[in-house]
Formats: structure tokens, sequence, C-alpha cells
């Protein structure tokens, strides 16, 4: 009996030493085929995050020496005038353009969720913004802002209306500004609320028409609230990515205009010290400030979804 | 509560594709008819056409004494049940159930009234503040019935309303369903592919194949007449056995010949079925398992057959037995004793037997 059970555990044993090294054989292939990925992040993203975070610390420049100055980096932040400037910017920039685009990319993908005929070739012309390089999109609107011979003012001229120096008047800056960033958003906005349209199952329509809700009660009633994880995942991207906005300005506003001071956002500031100005310390010091406003802003965000986000 | 009518009705999707093809149906008031049929028959189709859901390609559909082709859904007081429930989800309980209502522009007294009433009779009164992720299958099943109940409506339509439960709960809610149905007494459309189903609920079935109704009856009499070989194969588990066969006679004997397999049949029957044509004609003969009999009850054609697989279901066993080229399957008591592998006398009742013709699959009657 002994003997028997004896045997028994060995065979145990055994197998579970093989299935012991199966395990550590897929780990093994898991993390390789991770690597590139993990070594991306770890080198660009993690690495580079604590990099900076050291250096804000610092008084590093254009050049190799530098020496630690603890705090006064970030004293020098919250005195700093530039900076509330672009922070009202940048915030301008966000509430204005993030509510609209994820209006009007909701409106458009309900219209291109349903039966209509082209609708393939809308789909492809509302996402062709989002596999545009920004560089294009920007020297596009350029010339439809410019204030002699843009477009817009003509058509504007056609209607009777005095065109503007659209990209040039601190004025109307931020607005043209806004309207660009809208615009090129919107087809990646779309797509997703497409896919999140077409998850709604049919048999909730079905059974709203039979209760009887017109089109815009189901919308209200079960469009929107089916809605709300995808409405949720595209306000906390076009946030952050709002809060980050950078491209366009530094692509359609130039260097000398007059309209620098009322464009300029906070990564555009942290971009002018780190390499204009070469103040590379003071830059990051910035930078961590717009990380800690965004970790605020997202952790709030998480936490309030609990009221009205349904899964 | 209201009758239906179903006027040569036609579903044709693009291309050409008869989906329902000359469905002719009446249906009176506070009955319960179920239809049945394998997936892609037309019955879900024919159903969504009289809720509104699909538009009618041809023909009529009356509720009560309206048309209502042109009628919209909600106009045609109907209930739906649908197969996955369709609850909104991010809705309380009472509030799915209080939807319909509140559009109607209820007052608030009469809709809480209504959904009271109506949890009482489902026994969903502790689940009224949750939300549909909350519950179980069966829960979701019975708040998906309330729904459709405190509508109060002129017909019940149910979409295969019991196929996502597990197969206990769907015994048991097949019963609760029934018994809704004495309750409200008001008229219930069924839908379901299983034919048990259709068999315990429906005051009469509405067999369909193909987009075209093959048998509408009550229950005993589409197991008993199957109108042919398709309701006769459709409805029964295990399925009836089929053979073909010729009919000849010999001077005043008849019997029908299976291969070398002869089937001594009373002269009554065969003139009968000679009558009609049938003599040195190819037939199809179908006998249900439970028609098969053994030793203990000997009847007047004595067989000679195999036993090939037993199978053990308890109170019953399923014998399949080699006869000439066919398979037949038996249904015998569990305690009767019969070997595996062995040849076996089986017994056939000749006014069991179900003849039908082999180039039209109709019984011949």
């Amino acid at each position: 009996m002994k003997a028997n059970t004896d045997i028994k555990n060995n065979q145990n044993n055994k197998a579970l030493k093989a299935s012991g090294k199966r395990k550590l054989n897929d780990l093994f292939w898991g993390y390789l085929l991770i690597l590139p990925t993990v070594l991306g992040l770890a080198v660009f993203y993690i690495a580079a995050f604590f990099q900076n975070l050291y250096y804000s610390f610092t008084n590093l420049g254009a050049f190799g020496k530098y020496k630690w100055v603890g705090m006064e980096n970030y004293i020098n932040v919250f005195s700093d005038p530039k900076v509330p400037q672009a922070l009202i910017n940048t915030v301008k920039f966000t509430v204005i353009s993030v509510p609209i685009s994820i209006i009007i990319s909701l409106f458009i993908a309900t219209l291109l969720n349903s039966k209509i005929k082209g609708l393939s070739l809308y789909r492809t012309l509302y996402f062709l913004p989002a596999v545009t390089m920004p560089a294009a999109i920007a020297m596009m609107w350029k010339w439809l802002y410019n204030g002699q011979y843009g477009l817009l003012n003509q058509l504007l001229a056609k209607v009777g209306i005095e065109g503007q120096a659209w990209i040039a008047d601190p004025k109307f800056a931020m607005g043209a500004l806004i309207v660009v960033g809208i615009w090129s958003s919107l087809g990646m906005k779309i797509i997703y609320f497409l896919a999140g349209l077409q998850g709604i199952p049919k048999a909730y329509y079905e059974a709203a028409t039979i209760d009887g809700a017109g089109p815009i009660r189901q919308f209200f009633s079960i469009t929107l609230p089916s809605l709300t994880p995808t409405i949720f995942f595209v306000m906390i991207t076009s946030l952050i990515g709002a809060l980050q906005m950078f491209d366009l300005i530094f692509l359609m506003i130039s260097k000398t205009s007059l309209a620098v001071d009322s464009t300029m956002s906070i990564v555009y500031l942290f971009y002018k010290y780190a390499f204009e100005f070469q103040e590379k310390g003071y830059a990051s010091a910035i930078s961590i400030v717009l990380f800690m406003i965004i970790l605020v802003i997202t952790a709030i965000q998480l936490k309030l979804q609990k009221k009205w986000v349904n899964y | 509560m209201a009758g239906l009518v179903f006027k040569n009705v036609y579903k044709i999707y693009p291309g050409d594709v008869e989906a329902v093809k000359e469905f002719n149906l009446e249906v009176k008031d506070k009955e319960f008819v179920v239809f049945v049929g394998p997936s892609g028959c037309g019955k879900s189709t024919t159903l969504r056409m009289l809720a509104g859901l699909e538009e009618i390609s041809k023909g009529e559909i009356y509720i009560g004494d309206t048309l209502v082709n042109d009628v919209p859904p909600k106009d045609r007081d109907i209930a739906m049940v649908f197969q996955n429930y369709a609850l909104y989800p991010h809705m309380t309980v009472y509030d799915n159930m209080a939807f319909a209502l509140k559009l109607k522009k209820y007052p608030k007294d009469e809709i809480n009234t209504r959904i009271t009433e109506a949890a009482k009779i489902l026994g969903i009164e502790e689940y009224l503040d949750r939300k549909p992720k909350a519950l179980s299958g069966g829960q979701k099943q019975r708040v998906a019935l309330g729904r459709a109940i405190v509508r109060d409506p002129q017909v019940f339509l149910m979409d295969e309303p019991l196929s996502n439960l597990d197969a206990k709960l769907r015994v048991q809610t097949r019963a609760e369903i029934i018994k809704l149905h004495e309750r409200l007494e008001t008229t219930f459309i069924y839908v379901t592919h299983d034919q048990t189903e259709a068999m315990t609920m429906g005051d009469r079935i509405v067999i369909m194949k193909d987009g075209v109704i093959q048998q509408v009856d009550t229950p005993q009499n589409v197991y008993q007449n199957p109108a042919n070989v398709f309701v006769a194969g459709f409805i029964g588990s295990p399925q009836m056995n089929f053979m073909e066969g010729v009919l000849i006679s010999e001077g005043d004997n008849y019997s029908i010949k299976i291969d070398d397999i002869r089937l001594n049949i009373s002269k009554e029957v065969g003139k009968g079925l000679a009558n009609k044509g049938y003599l040195n004609k190819a037939i199809i003969i179908g006998i249900r398992p439970e028609h098969i009999y053994n030793e203990t009850r000997k009847t007047q054609i004595e067989l000679n057959g195999f036993v090939e697989l037993i199978e053990m279901l308890g109170s019953e066993k399923y014998v399949y037995i080699k006869l000439g080229k066919y398979q037949l399957i038996s249904i015998i008591d569990s305690d009767i004793n019969i070997e595996n592998h062995k040849d076996i006398k089986i017994y056939f009742d000749e006014r069991k037997l179900h003849f039908f013709d082999k180039d039209t699959e109709l019984a011949i009657k």
C-alpha cells in the first residue's frame, strides 16, 4: 500500500515538474514576444519620464553640466506670468474643442450607422483626416485661413462678409485653431462611436419601437446610455490629447505672429523653454506640472464615471 | 384581446428570396398558437411581420378587425418577449417595465399599480430596484414577461423566449407561461424550434418549413395524423421511423414489400390503399418508436430484427433495431430485458402505421 502511494507521489511530482517546465517555457515566450513593446515603453516613456522628473529639479541648460536646484524651478513656474496665460489657453482649447468634437462626431457616427446609400464612401471621407499627417492638415488650413488669398475669406466675400486674418489676429487665432482641432479629431472619434453603436443589440431598438419610442426618444433612452462607456473613453483620451496640444500651434502660428501669446499652450511653452531658450530644467518642471494636472483631471473623471457610465 | 387573421402573407427579401410564402391563418381570441419549425423556416419572420418589425411584402394581417399592414408597431397593441430578453441594461427592472407606460403617458399611480401587480404574478417584487445585469437568466426572463404584461396588450408575441435558459429552468418556465396564458386570457403567439415546447404549450401548432405552412392543428392531431413526412418526422422524439416499400396483392391478401421483408396487412387497409391507386406503387411507411413492440406485446405483424444498440434512459430505453437496410428506434419500458447484439422479434400494429405518397410525401388518407 505504502509502495503504491510512493509511486503515485513520485508520478505526481514528475507531472508537477513537467507542468512547471511548460509554464516556464510559456512565460519565456510570452515575455519575449512583448519585449519590443516593453522596451520601447521603458526607454521612451517610463525612463524618459523619470529623467524628466529628475531634470525638473536641476538647472540643466543647453549643455551637459547642471546642478541640483531643489524646488526652485517649481517656484519659478508659479511666478512665471507666461504659465497662467498658457494654462488658460490650453484650458480654453480643451473645454471648447472636446465637447463640441464629441457631440459632432457622435452625431455623424449615428448618421453613418444608419442605412444610407454610399455609406462606405462617407465613412472613408470622414476618416480621412485621421490618417492625414498633422503637418499636411496644418498647411491646408493655413491656406484656407490666409487673410489675403485664403479660400475662406473669398467665400465670405461672396456673401458680403469681410474676411479676417484668422490665424494672425490674436482675437481669432484660438478659435481658428479650435476649428482645426475639432475637424482633425473627428475621424478617430467617429470610428470609436461607430464601433460602440454597432455593439448595441438591435433587439433594444425593436423592443423600444414596440414600446412606442420614436427615433429621438430611442437615441436618448437607448443609444446614449448604451454608449456611455465609449463616450467616457473618448472623453478621457481627447481631454488628455487636447491638454497636450502642440503640433497645430507649432505648424500654423508663425513664431513672429501677434497671435503667439494668445495661442501658446502649455506644451508649446515647454517646447519654447526647452529648445528655444535652452532652459531644459525649467521646461521639465512645466511638463511635470502639466502631468500632475492631467493626472488629477483623469482621476476625477474615473471617480465620476461611476455616476454616469453604464457597463 | 383579439383574434388574428393572416391573409396570403408573403415576406420577400431583395433578390426574390421568399422567406414566407402564402401564409394563411386564423387565430381565435385567447388562443395559444405556437409557430414551430427548423431554423430558417420563416416562423420568426412571420411573428416579426405581425409585430411590425418587418414589412409585409404581400398579403394582409389583421389584429382584431384592424388591418395592421401600415400601423406602426406601437399602435398595434401588442407586446413582445425577445429571445435575449432585450431588457434595457441601464434601467432598473421597474423602469424597464414602466418604459412603455411612461411613453403612453399613463399616470404615475396607474403605472405603479400595474407594475406591482405584474411583479406579484411573476414573483419579481424584490428585484424591482435591480438592474438587469444583477439578475439570473430566469429572472431576466420574468422581467421580460413582466414588461409585456404591464402593457395589457391584445396579443402577446414570444420569440423563442426559453432558448437561453438551461434545461431545468426551461421546463419550469414553460409551465409558468402556460399558467400565465390561462390567467391573462389573452391571445398568445409563440415561436420556437423545439417541438416539445410546441406540443406542450400550444392550443394549436403551426408547423412551418421553408416559409410554407405544413400543418395547422392541435398537438394531438399533429402527432397522430401528421399531414406529411416532414411533420411526421419533426414532431415526436425520437422521430418517427420511415421505410420505403411497395404495396402488393396476391388475391385478397395484401402486403407491403420492403426489399425482401414483407409486412402483411389486413384486407381492409390494403384495399383502402389500393383504391387510392397505390397498388404496386412505392409508398413511405412511418411508425413511431413507441409503436414498435416486442415479445411482451405481440400484434399481427411480426418481423425479425437485430438489436444493434441499447440506450438506457431510466424509465425507458431506446433500442436500435436493424430491419433490412433500415435502422429503427423502438422505445420500450426499461424493465423489459432486451439483449444487445442479438436477434429480436418485433411487432407492428397496422393501425399505428402511417402511409405517405412517395412523390408528394403527403399522408395518404
